[in-house]
């Protein structure tokens, strides 16, 4: 078992590395030069004198691997550069502005989606078939098939056009958190409850299942002292991941609600062609995944012993 | 299976319950730290403060007043030049009075006595001649800006008189100073190295409002100059939050969480007319301003033909935009500038629309109809022609759109590719473009500085657009002419030739006379408009 | 599995759902009543009657026709994605979980880099970086997603492959060529059919998404996502401009993942 985990510790090293190079080297396959995107956003004329200034203002005269390794070194540090756009501006500034709403927001779907999905989950798994399941069943269905950009406008037309009690976004008021974070764990939701539904259901067929029945125990400690346990276990390493995809998940509900996290910096910046601010979100996310699958894979390892024998 | 006892049940209802009132919670523990920002007339200490909250698309971004690179709307509350412009011509403003040469070449300015910057250091000529030299510094960025390149020399007479001088007698010279950038002054202690050119270090002006806040991408804050030197204005707080979409922006206004949205780009035709009939909300339109219009590429392969232009030209129905797309609120534009401009009353024929012209001006193009796909062609190469627009626009996609169905009935294949405002931009800079949107600059800047950026790559696409015509460099150099013309007859015969080149040539596809227009809520009171298009009269307002 | 699946309600509704929907993608062009291009702006935004069943949009263009011809990009290019993806990631996943070893490990650590960066958030920024349109986002994710099946369908193997009749079949001497062909495949397609059509939904979420944002189709042509974009500018004056694809959307995608679920009831042998 330690010898599983620090192979996989170890493994995801290089994979790290493999991150950084291609958020590194993502930048340049992009077909124009970022040397004369720099000089437009600062509205100078790219002429040849300005673009050989700021070719080596930016460090691009250098060979790849070069600014690869002194980029590494840089980013070590959690320097990021400076954004085109904003040169007086850090990237690693920039994001670690933007962050703490994007946490929020993910933070604050994570508790919805735990809160909602087990309970919903438990309960249809415990009333399998009848009215409430059924119900369930179409909304995950529903919840699972609707866009979020969709759903977003839909909430905010409701909420905030016809009843006129949240407000349409922004992070000011009170309350405006709810319809982005509403709208963000709707899917998740759905996800995690059928995951648990299922689960539960799964371990209800279970050998030992039958065999606590037979020793005569009752139901309710069934459920809730193994079944339950068992099924959240298998569900812990999911949620886990969920974190990642609730944090790159915001991009398009940040839009929408205009909530000033990194999903929105980093559309903008798409958008501004600001390669530092993509590059630096992109290597984020890869670290982020990394960080969570390792954990993901690691516990699953420790709750299923027959993985540990494959090689 | 048996049912779930009770208790069970409890709990998970339970859980359920704890999951909603985190929701509440979280939500509501955010409002301590930043409360500021929303609702109007928030009590603070008994007083009544008068908070306007505004709106805009984006981030504020960087200020610099010597720089392009931040909201106009901010610069103006912050940063103040020499002269103003207002409906009556050029005023008095940190300069109080001017004398200019017989020669048109020096211009002597006598600067405004007890002015300070909000962060108390003085302004005199001294001040005013830092602030020139660090806009000189950064002379390659100015390339719209003719005056820069004819300054001879500018110097400080004395501590309160400022002189300009100029190589040439270049008429405009005043509306450039008067311009929001990048002739106005930021105080010298937010220099850096001597200079502006490389980013300063503060925002502080000598403006009626200062900065107080900035939560990027959130909203910014301005709060009244204490120390400001003139009439303070009514409202001492203004909020300005970002929201990038349109309709939330609308929604936002109809839900009480903002006051006011201003300009041409940030509400659509449906949308006003819709406010200015809800009860509780108002809606007010400028005076028509600038020429909306698209701008064809005389370097593209099928639109270097000059009868092809003309018969686009021919196949837009201008009555029919000013109708359907805006209700009637913006008149059709039959011609590049309005007969109103000055100098721009130039006999010319106007543009009407004809499909029968349009068709006929094609086949004398040598573009025969294809009958099968319905798409003209020529040596085999179908008629396709790409147009771009700015998608951040409320009505550039809609009119694309549009022209898209109408040239295709002429046989014209229409692709079109909406870009964000900064690639829009780069691309109309770069010339990379067949068909894209262009604006004139509106009163008081028409015709020089709309026609001076024509003579200059990378301001807008108009330079890049006319590397095709055959008497390019003598367009350019009449419209240099004209400017330094000084006889007004010289001068009007310049602006007729120039007018008709361009009218004859077609690259420009006139559609409407934008108007500025404003929505708000009733309560906010003298929403005006100042004859710049770019400028937002928030200090005017006042707030009941 | 054929059988038990048509016995299942939910699978037959969505099933029907799906094949009408098919087959009104196919015959758009005969179904439709207008021209899904041809503006009108004078009747923009006109009220439903019997010219415009559903109305019309802000150029006066007839919903029901756009709406119609707004399956072939919203649907056929989902499919033909998944398809794509899944003969990738299939191939892909049949070899790393079949070969085992330093291919295997190879493999599964080049997955696990494609994986390790969030689906949605590369796609944009490979659509950002190969230029808006249909063709480039259906290659940005098929790029992104193939790694998703490679490693599914890789752990599907693996499990089949510690089966006793796998086990068997290798212990009296079969040949890996009649295993694979004979025990895995089989075993493995009917979780692919399964994973592709839960997938189907996912694929035509993001597809919509991306057009939404104005980076996929092009206009004029229809598309659910780009129509639910032009709808969203006119969400004050015209809210009702959202129902018709929105609805369509959400059907469609649930149809789908409901035939997922049946397909995965059916093929769980636990259940019955």
């Amino acid at each position: 078992m330690k010898q599983y985990i620090a192979r996989r510790i170890l493994l995801a090293i290089p994979m790290l590395l493999v991150v950084t190079f291609i958020s590194f080297g993502l930048i340049h396959l992009i077909p124009s030069d970022p040397v004369e995107v720099a000089l437009r956003v600062n509205e100078i004329i790219p002429t040849d004198e300005a673009i050989a200034i700021m070719r080596e203002e930016l460090g691009l005269d250098q060979p790849f691997f070069t600014r690869y390794a002194s980029w590494l070194k840089q980013i070590a540090r959690f320097d990021f550069g400076q954004s085109y756009i904003n040169k007086n501006r850090s990237v690693s500034g920039e994001i670690l502005r933007s962050l703490p709403a994007t946490l929020k927001l993910a933070g604050m779907s994570f508790m919805i989606v735990v809160g909602v999905s087990i309970p919903l989950g438990i309960i249809c798994a415990v009333y399998k078939d009848r009215l409430i399941d059924r119900a369930m069943r179409i909304f995950i269905f529903v919840a699972t098939a609707v866009p979020n950009y969709w759903m977003g406008i839909l909430l905010i037309w409701l909420f905030a056009v016809k009843l006129k009690i949240l407000p349409t976004g922004g992070n000011q008021q009170s309350g405006a958190i709810i319809l982005p974070a509403v709208t963000l764990s709707l899917t998740y939701i759905a996800t995690y409850m059928r995951l648990i539904r299922n689960s539960m259901l799964e371990n209800l067929t279970e050998n030992y299942v039958y065999y606590a029945r037979t020793r005569g125990l009752k139901e309710k400690s069934i459920i809730g002292r193994h079944v339950l346990k068992n099924s959240l276990h298998e569900s812990i390493a999911a949620l886990g991941m969920s974190v990642a995809q609730l944090i790159s998940g915001t991009v398009v509900v940040e839009n929408i609600f205009s909530w000033p996290g990194i999903g929105r910096l980093c559309i903008s910046a798409i958008f501004n062609r600001d390669y530092p601010v993509i590059q630096a979100y992109i290597l984020m996310m890869g670290v982020l995944f990394i960080l969570c699958n390792l954990l993901a894979d690691i516990t699953q390892a420790m709750l299923d012993p027959r993985l540990q024998e494959v090689k | 299976m048996k049912f779930l006892k009770r208790k069970t049940m409890v709990i998970l209802v339970g859980l359920l319950v704890m999951a909603l009132l985190a929701g509440c919670t979280g939500a509501s523990g955010n409002t301590a730290e930043s409360q500021q920002g929303t609702g109007n007339n928030e009590v603070t200490g008994g007083e009544e403060l008068q908070e306007l909250v505004y709106v805009n698309f984006r981030d504020i971004r960087d200020l610099n007043p010597h720089l392009y690179s931040g909201e106009l709307f901010a610069q103006n509350l912050i940063f103040e030049g020499l002269v103003m412009i207002t409906e009556e011509g050029i005023q008095p403003w940190l300069a109080k009075d001017w004398h200019i040469s017989e020669d048109g070449r020096t211009y002597t300015f006598d600067i405004r006595e007890e002015v300070t910057f909000s962060d108390g250091h003085p302004f005199d000529a001294h001040v005013a001649y830092a602030n020139f030299q660090a806009i000189y510094d950064n002379i390659e960025r100015h390339g719209w800006l003719e005056s820069i390149r004819l300054m001879e020399n500018f110097e400080a007479v004395d501590d309160m008189t400022f002189r300009i001088t100029l190589s040439e007698p270049y008429y405009p010279l005043l509306t450039e100073l008067a311009v929001t950038r990048p002739f106005r002054f930021i105080s010298p202690n937010c220099f850096i190295d001597g200079t502006t050119k490389d980013g300063v270090d503060g925002m502080i002006g000598t403006g009626k409002y200062v900065l107080a806040e900035n939560h990027i991408d959130e909203y910014a804050v301005f709060e009244i100059n204490d120390t400001y030197w003139g009439e303070k204005p009514e409202i001492q707080r203004i909020v300005a939050r970002v929201i990038p979409d349109n309709q939330i922006r609308a929604l936002a206004l109809e839900t009480g969480e903002i006051d006011i949205i201003y300009g041409t780009n940030m509400v659509d035709a449906e949308t006003y007319l819709r406010f200015e009939e809800m009860p509780g909300f108002s809606g007010v339109l400028s005076d028509p301003l600038a020429t909306r219009m698209m701008i064809m590429n005389s370097t593209d392969a099928i639109l270097s033909d000059r009868l092809v232009r003309q018969a686009i030209n021919a196949a837009v129905n201008r009555e029919e935009i000013s109708e359907a797309i805006f209700h009637g609120l913006e008149a059709p534009a039959a011609r590049l500038l309005a007969p109103t401009v000055p100098y721009c009353d130039v006999s010319l024929e106007d543009y009407t629309y004809s499909l029968d012209k349009a068709n006929e001006l094609l086949e004398n193009a040598g573009w025969s109809m294809n009958t099968a796909t319905g798409i003209r062609e020529k040596d085999g190469k179908p008629m396709e022609v790409q147009l771009h627009y700015n998608i951040d626009s409320v009505t550039e996609k809609t009119i694309s759109e549009y022209m898209q169905g109408e040239l295709k009935k002429i046989g014209i294949q229409l692709s079109i590719t909406g870009e964000e405002e900064q690639s829009y931009r780069d691309r109309m800079k770069a010339g990379d473009f067949s068909i894209t949107f262009n604006i004139s600059w509106g009163t008081p800047y028409d015709p020089h500085s709309f026609l001076g950026g024509m003579r200059m790559p990378a301001v807008y696409g108009d330079y890049a657009a006319q590397q095709g015509l055959e008497k390019v460099q003598e367009l350019h150099d009449n419209i240099f002419k004209a400017f330094i013309a000084t006889d007004e007859g010289d001068r009007q015969q310049l602006y007729n030739e120039i007018l008709t080149y361009l009218h004859e040539e077609a690259i420009y596809v006139p559609l409407t006379y934008e108007r500025n227009r404003a929505i708000f809520r009733n309560g906010v009171e003298n929403v005006t408009f100042n004859p710049s298009q770019f400028e937002v009269p928030l200090e005017q307002m006042r707030l009941r | 599995m054929i059988r038990k699946l048509l016995k299942d309600k939910v699978a037959l509704v969505s099933m029907t759902i799906i094949f009408i929907t098919v087959l009104l993608g196919i015959f758009a062009p005969v179904v439709a009543p207008n021209d899904p291009m041809e503006t009108r702006i004078i009747q923009k935004y006109a009220s439903p009657d019997r010219e415009f069943p559903l109305g019309t949009d802000h150029l006066g263009r007839c919903q029901l026709s756009r709406l119609l011809h707004g399956i072939r990009p919203t649907i056929f290019l989902s499919l033909l994605t998944t398809v794509c993806t899944i003969t990738l990631g299939g191939l892909v996943g049949m070899i790393a979980g079949y070969s085992k070893g330093w291919l295997d490990e190879i493999i599964m650590r080049a997955v696990d880099v494609m994986l390790s960066f969030p689906s949605q958030v590369m796609v944009l920024a490979v659509v950002g970086m190969l230029g808006v349109g249909m063709r480039n986002v259906v290659i940005a994710t098929i790029a992104i997603k193939w790694a998703w099946y490679a490693r599914m369908i890789r752990s599907c193997v693996k499990r089949h492959t510690h089966q006793n009749y796998v086990n068997y079949a290798k212990a009296v001497g079969a040949s890996q060529s009649f295993i694979i062909i004979n025990h895995l495949i089989p075993a493995v397609l009917s979780e692919i059919v399964m994973l592709a059509s839960l997938d189907m939904g996912w694929v035509m979420i993001s597809i919509s998404t991306l057009s939404f944002l104005g980076l996929g189709i092009q206009p004029p042509a229809p598309e659910w996502g780009a129509m639910l974009s032009e709808a969203k500018n006119a969400l004050m004056t015209h809210p009702t401009q959202m129902l018709g694809p929105g609805i369509a959307l959400v059907l469609v995608v649930s149809s789908f993942n409901m035939l997922g679920d049946s397909l995965r009831d059916a093929l769980d042998p636990k259940e019955g």
